[in-house]
């Protein structure tokens, strides 16, 4: 057994995959910021507990409620409601998940009035139960999209989605090059350019739910090649179970590439 | 019964809140007006964040009060609470003849007594290697320093407010009245208030308010700019501020590292009649990272997490620190763009003309100097002592800035509290990061609610709206 613990961010089915591959060559640590693992898979669903079950039978030890904040190539300072703790450990695999693109991601431009949010900060303020809009502009056709445009629906709320396959909305637009917001002090219209011509959809929210991007936020983590950092945050695949399987393939090829640490 | 103070202060920007926050530690009875729900919503919201040492030619007003205020930073700072570096800035010449303006900038700062130095291409790029090797010269300024312009307003206002202040917001200036007895009355959409005297702090606004006031025909007009905030991924590597070499008629774009660890591109100028259009445009934005190219090659379009435009207050007068010449007792107060720079200086300054023009005052000796520091987690060497003066520091919500729920709850309660999730951003730089709060804007929401007394649907995301509608 090495003596410093392979450190694993995110309790998705990414970083559970990792942790199970890794628990076979020396200790795994699994961070979550949130006090329960599943990730994407959601900690209530039969495939969710299926997969903490089986890192847990592989010996991982979890430390939920937990979050990293920075990672200096050996050790990971982590936040939680005990207290700042110093971890000691090596190789760092990050799986923190995908968030949607952001405005500027997407070279949307235009005004910054109120009603323009990404849709995973709309899909926890609509698990409150409340109506939130009328029409919204659901943009893009990641993993939110499919959710957000179900709870919105159930309230009376009308989505127009703009995507090239979706059928998740009650109107469905294709993708412009260009994308402007109007409205001064909330939105009142999405703008979409196509080379010839330029259609303003009346709506009063528009929901960024387009390109899964990858979460970086533990500092010394950020970048890609950052030292003593796997990242293992792929948009596809997207079944829970394919996640997984790529999360152990990815810790494989890392002890194939660096060796047994046994 | 309408209230009467002696001094009624309109506009809760850097200069407003600067002068308030002056005049509250003194025996005057003080009221500051502003029109948005929430204070730092103008130009002193949308800057690059840069408390200059040198920002024109000396003999003018505006280069004494920068004079006077450069030196005293981190001295005000620490007392406020607010982030400041004095990271020093290198102005870049990319030719000959931007070497030759260079030479007669540094002229003018040592005729101004602030320092500089030119320095060889070689010293430019030992200085800051981020900086193109088609650089033919550079001015070092080592004073210039960042700062963050929204913690210093809302700062100014939180310390009027502490020393008595009327601090009312949402209370847009509707009607200006002289009355009989030569005091003031000012209608606002929030009830009326009386002043013996009044500060124009009014930023772009301030031409409307002289003309309610009957005063003089203030020639003034938005002036808009575009900025891109990059990523710290890259900004931490900038040590300086690096500046295009000034032409004559613009400061053009600048690079500027921010009190956050993002970086600033900007800002853009155009010209405009309508002080709300606050829109960013993508081919203006590009442009906008080209001319930064020239200055630092490495910056790329993908390194952009946000962009943001803000309209400063340009006028046939670059800066108006004066009475009215036909309202004597309206005090105007507003600054091109420099209104950071020159606020501590400006504040002192808009205090001894109200007492020329007779306002008696007194220091009180009781009056609060020091607001309660709040400890920033991202930068906290050692973060259990934090959590062991509050849990709460223990507790993530912005994950990409790293701050945590202590911030949050005291930017929620402070004396000019945080009132929307934009409020919450401007006092502590959460949803300012890569994500723009994907990950945390809810949590933020659900706190602001909780503060406010509102639900998911009707706290407020900004100043003018509500998350749902």
């Amino acid at each position: 057994m090495t003596s410093a613990p392979f450190l694993v961010v995110g309790g998705g089915p990414s970083g559970l995959g990792c942790s199970s591959e890794l628990a076979k060559h020396g200790q795994v640590l699994l961070f979550d910021r949130i006090p329960v693992a599943g990730g994407t898979a959601g900690w209530e669903s039969q495939t969710g507990r299926q997969l903490v079950r089986e890192a847990a039978a592989r010996g991982v030890t979890f430390r939920f409620g937990k979050t990293a904040l920075r990672y200096d190539g050996h050790d990971l300072l982590v936040a939680s409601p005990t207290g700042f703790h110093d971890v000691k450990g090596g190789h760092l695999f990050f799986a923190g998940g995908l968030r949607p693109a952001s405005q500027a991601d997407l070279n949307i431009d235009g005004e910054r009035p109120a009603g323009v949010l990404p849709a995973t900060v709309a899909e926890h303020l609509l698990h409150t139960g409340t109506r939130l809009w009328s029409t919204i502009v659901l943009l893009g056709d990641g993993p939110w999209a499919r959710p957000v445009a179900t709870l919105c629906r159930a309230r009376g709320t009308k989505v127009i989605a703009v995507s090239s396959r979706a059928d998740w909305g009650d109107e469905r637009v294709d993708w412009p090059q260009r994308l402007s917001v109007l409205g001064r002090d909330r939105i009142t219209h999405v703008r979409l350019r196509r080379s010839a011509e330029e259609v303003d959809i009346p709506c009063d929210a528009l929901i960024l739910a387009e390109r899964p991007t990858p979460n970086r936020n533990v500092a010394g983590a950020i970048v890609d090649g950052a030292p003593g950092v796997t990242f293992q945050q792929p948009s596809s695949p997207v079944a829970p179970e394919d996640r997984f399987e790529a999360g152990i393939q990815a810790a494989r090829s890392w002890i194939t590439m660096n060796g047994d640490l046994k | 019964m309408t209230k009467q103070f002696d001094v009624v202060v309109i506009g809760g920007g850097v200069l407003g809140t600067a002068v308030a926050s002056r005049i509250a530690q003194t025996s005057a009875s003080v009221c500051l007006l502003e029109a948005e729900t929430d204070v730092c919503e103008g130009a002193s919201k949308g800057n690059a964040g840069v408390a200059v040492s040198y920002y024109g030619p000396p003999g003018t007003l505006e280069t004494e009060l920068i004079n006077r205020s450069y030196p005293h930073w981190e001295e005000l700072c620490g007392r406020l609470g607010v982030p400041y570096r004095r990271l020093g800035a290198v102005m870049v010449a990319l030719d000959e003849a931007e070497t030759l303006r260079l030479e007669h900038t540094l002229l003018e700062l040592t005729e101004a007594g602030v320092r500089g130095e030119m320095l060889t291409p070689t010293q430019v790029r030992e200085l800051e290697p981020l900086v193109t090797t088609d650089c033919a010269a550079g001015l070092l300024m080592p004073d210039e320093g960042v700062i963050d312009p929204m913690a210093l307003t809302v700062a100014y206002a939180n310390m009027a407010a502490a020393n008595g202040a009327s601090v009312r917001l949402g209370a847009r200036v509707i009607g200006i009245d002289r009355l009989d007895d030569g005091t003031t009355r000012l209608r606002t959409s929030s009830g009326d208030v009386r002043g013996r005297f009044v500060v124009n702090a009014a930023g772009v606004e301030a031409g409307r308010v002289a003309e309610m006031a009957g005063g003089e025909d203030l020639r003034c007009w938005p002036r808009k700019g575009q900025y891109a905030v990059l990523d710290r991924a890259f900004a931490e590597q900038l040590s300086h501020i690096v500046f295009c070499t000034h032409s004559a008629t613009t400061k053009g774009i600048n690079v500027v590292p921010t009190t956050h660890g993002s970086a600033l591109l900007g800002p853009t100028a155009a010209d405009l009649e309508d002080p709300l259009d606050k829109s960013t445009d993508w081919p203006t934005v590009d442009a906008l990272i080209d001319s930064a190219r020239r200055l630092v090659p490495s910056i790329t379009p993908d390194q952009v997490i946000k962009t943001f435009a803000a309209n400063r207050p340009a006028g046939d007068e670059q800066h108006r620190l004066r009475f009215d010449q036909r309202v004597d007792n309206l005090l105007h107060c507003t600054d091109r763009s420099a209104g950071v720079s020159i606020s501590p200086a400006a504040a002192e300054l808009a205090l001894s003309l109200l007492q020329e023009a007779g306002l008696t005052v007194d220091e009180r000796p009781d009056a609060i100097r020091v607001l309660p520091s709040v400890p920033r987690l991202r930068t906290e060497r050692n973060p259990q002592a934090l959590f062991e003066q509050d849990p709460l520091f223990g507790q993530v919500v912005c994950a990409c800035e790293h701050v945590s729920a202590a911030e949050i709850n005291h930017a929620l309660s402070q004396q000019v509290p945080a009132t929307s999730v934009d409020g919450v951003r401007k006092r502590t730089g959460a949803t300012y990061g890569r994500c723009q709060g994907s990950l945390c804007a809810a949590g933020i929401s659900f706190m602001t609610a909780m503060a406010t007394g509102t639900g998911p649907g009707t706290v407020k995301q900004t100043c003018r709206g509500s998350v749902g509608s």
